[in-house]
């Protein structure tokens, strides 16, 4: 099957919703496995890498989450459908650049992705919407024990699993939730935030990982150490800083209304009538104007729009995601004209933001969902 | 120290010497729990004095390149692995340096099966109830 037949539409898979949505987009644990007997994949022989493969491969493939899922071999995906898969987070960008001998086998809800052959020879993560770590390490757990039974884990009592890189080994866990952060980011708070939370052994990164900016004020904050510490108290410590971090998100966006109402009119206002009226747009700007419609939308501002939609204007608007659309290889400046288009298509059904905040003045900042 | 003999990090001497001579590391892996108890008395298990670069028997990573590169070749690789390195590098980027949380079926072996393994444990055990408080 072709992977653009697999894949849900961006509109339905971004319509999924979970607690704590209005700031938590998703939760995502992944744990690195390695198989006994075996090199890793960055030092293993492509012959070996193969071989791993196609031993592995088809265990993963027998899961009974794995029913009807996609799974191939890197060599025989496009660039643009492995850019696809890291535009939707599923894949890693390290991965993308793997040919034979590497793979991914991916659910059919596109909750479950087993990279195979990553920087080790079994890299497992498990995504739900909005604040579910629990849940998501739960899940993830079973699925792993089922494996153990048929993968010969490569497993020590003292530095627990191993991994290629021993900043991963131990419980070889990442656990990350990604936030939309726009009230800490107009306060100028997020640098005392960002700041605070890595005192705390927490990583703090943009929307694509490692190295990324923090495109449309989306942060991805996850666990650093591996080694020392259970899986849930990772999970514990994390959902605290996370908690507060949206506390500290509530009360930045509370007093914004409060006390400087029309800097965030202003803000909005400008994103939408920027993104519904531009004819030639990057990337960037994309990214910074739909936050401030998200931000708009958690306010009341937008009557009737879903916010699922500025999740999907997210992705949708990615440069993998626009060219697939499009036959001829389309340069950085041809894209641009095209998400204009497209952007101006998508917001024609949604009306001009409210000029002023309903009754939110008296809200104590406790209660700041004003619309679900 | 254990000069040369240190070819199981995990372990103190004599065991790493036993676990050579039994050349069944993976049935001496069951010691590694135990490790801590054998070596509070001052002696360093973990200080390695190997000084020749060589490589892993398993993958032939060449562990003297380890550091450079921050990976290893091959889960063996950790046992083959000059021990302070090991441990540097650890304590630069891990909260602790033992394992804590999930342990597969196989390695979860009951308390009984893993002293038998050793030796000191049993000549001990009886009048040394601390050692169980690893
Ligand atoms: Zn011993
Ligand atoms: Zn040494
Ligand atoms: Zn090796």
């Amino acid at each position: 099957m072709k992977l653009d037949d697999f894949l849900s539409t961006v509109a339905d898979s971004c319509k999924k919703q979970g607690p704590e949505q209005t700031i938590v987009l998703s939760s995502r644990v992944r744990i690195a496995r390695n198989v006994k007997g075996y090199s890793f994949p960055g030092w293993a022989k492509k012959q070996e890498r193969i071989r791993l493969f196609e031993n592995v491969r088809p265990v993963i493939e027998s899961l009974d989450e794995m029913k009807s899922s996609f799974s191939d071999s890197m060599d025989n995906l496009s660039s643009l459908e492995k850019q696809i898969l890291v535009e939707r987070h599923l894949i890693s960008r390290e991965h993308a650049a793997r040919n034979s001998g590497s793979g991914l086998v991916l659910n059919k809800d596109e909750s479950l992705c087993v990279m195979i052959n990553e920087e080790d020879h079994l890299r497992m993560q498990l995504i739900q919407p909005g604040l579910q770590l629990d849940a998501a390490w739960k899940q993830l757990d079973e699925i792993d024990t089922r494996l153990e039974e048929s993968l010969p884990y490569a497993f020590s009592r003292t530095l627990g699993y191993l991994t290629a890189c021993p900043t991963n080994v131990g419980t070889a866990i990442r656990v990350s939730a990604m936030l939309h952060l726009p009230g800490l980011v107009l306060a100028d708070q997020i640098n005392q935030v960002v700041q605070a939370v890595s005192k705390l052994g927490m990583a703090v990164r943009g929307l694509y990982g490692e190295g990324t900016d923090a495109l449309g004020n989306i942060f991805q904050v996850s666990n650093q150490m591996t080694l020392g510490e259970s899986e849930k108290d990772i999970i514990d410590r994390l959902n605290k800083v996370l908690k507060q971090m949206i506390e500290h998100e509530e009360n930045a966006r509370a007093s914004m209304v409060e006390k400087k109402p029309k800097i965030v009119l202003n803000q909005v206002g400008r994103a939408y009538g920027i993104l519904s009226n531009a004819h030639s747009i990057t990337s960037k700007e994309t990214m910074n104007l739909l936050s401030m419609m998200r931000l708009g939308n958690d306010f009341g501002l937008f009557s009737k729009m879903r916010r699922s939609l500025v999740e999907e204007l997210f992705i949708s608007t990615q440069p993998a995601h626009l060219q697939k659309n499009v036959q001829d290889k389309l340069s950085a400046e041809q894209r641009d004209l095209i998400r204009a288009d497209f952007l101006r298509g998508k917001l024609r059904s949604v009306s001009r933001p409210s000029d002023k905040f309903a009754e939110v003045s008296s809200a104590d900042g406790d209660d700041s969902d004003p619309n679900i | 120290m254990c000069g040369d003999i240190l070819k199981y990090a995990d372990l103190c001497c004599e065991c790493s010497q036993g676990a050579i001579q039994d050349e069944d590391p993976y049935g001496i892996k069951l010691l590694h729990i135990l490790t801590d108890i054998h070596c509070q008395k001052g002696q360093s298990v973990r200080s390695c004095c190997r000084e020749d670069s060589h490589r892993c028997p398993m993958c032939q990573f060449p562990l003297d390149q380890f550091k450079e590169k921050g990976q290893v070749g091959c889960p063996e690789c950790y046992t083959h692995l000059c021990q302070d390195e090991l441990q540097s590098a650890l304590q630069l980027s891990q909260r602790a340096l033992d394992h804590q949380g999930k342990v597969p079926l196989t390695f979860q072996i009951p308390p009984e099966a893993t002293m038998k393994n050793c030796h000191k444990i049993k000549s001990k055990s009886s009048d040394n109830d601390l050692s169980y408080s690893v």
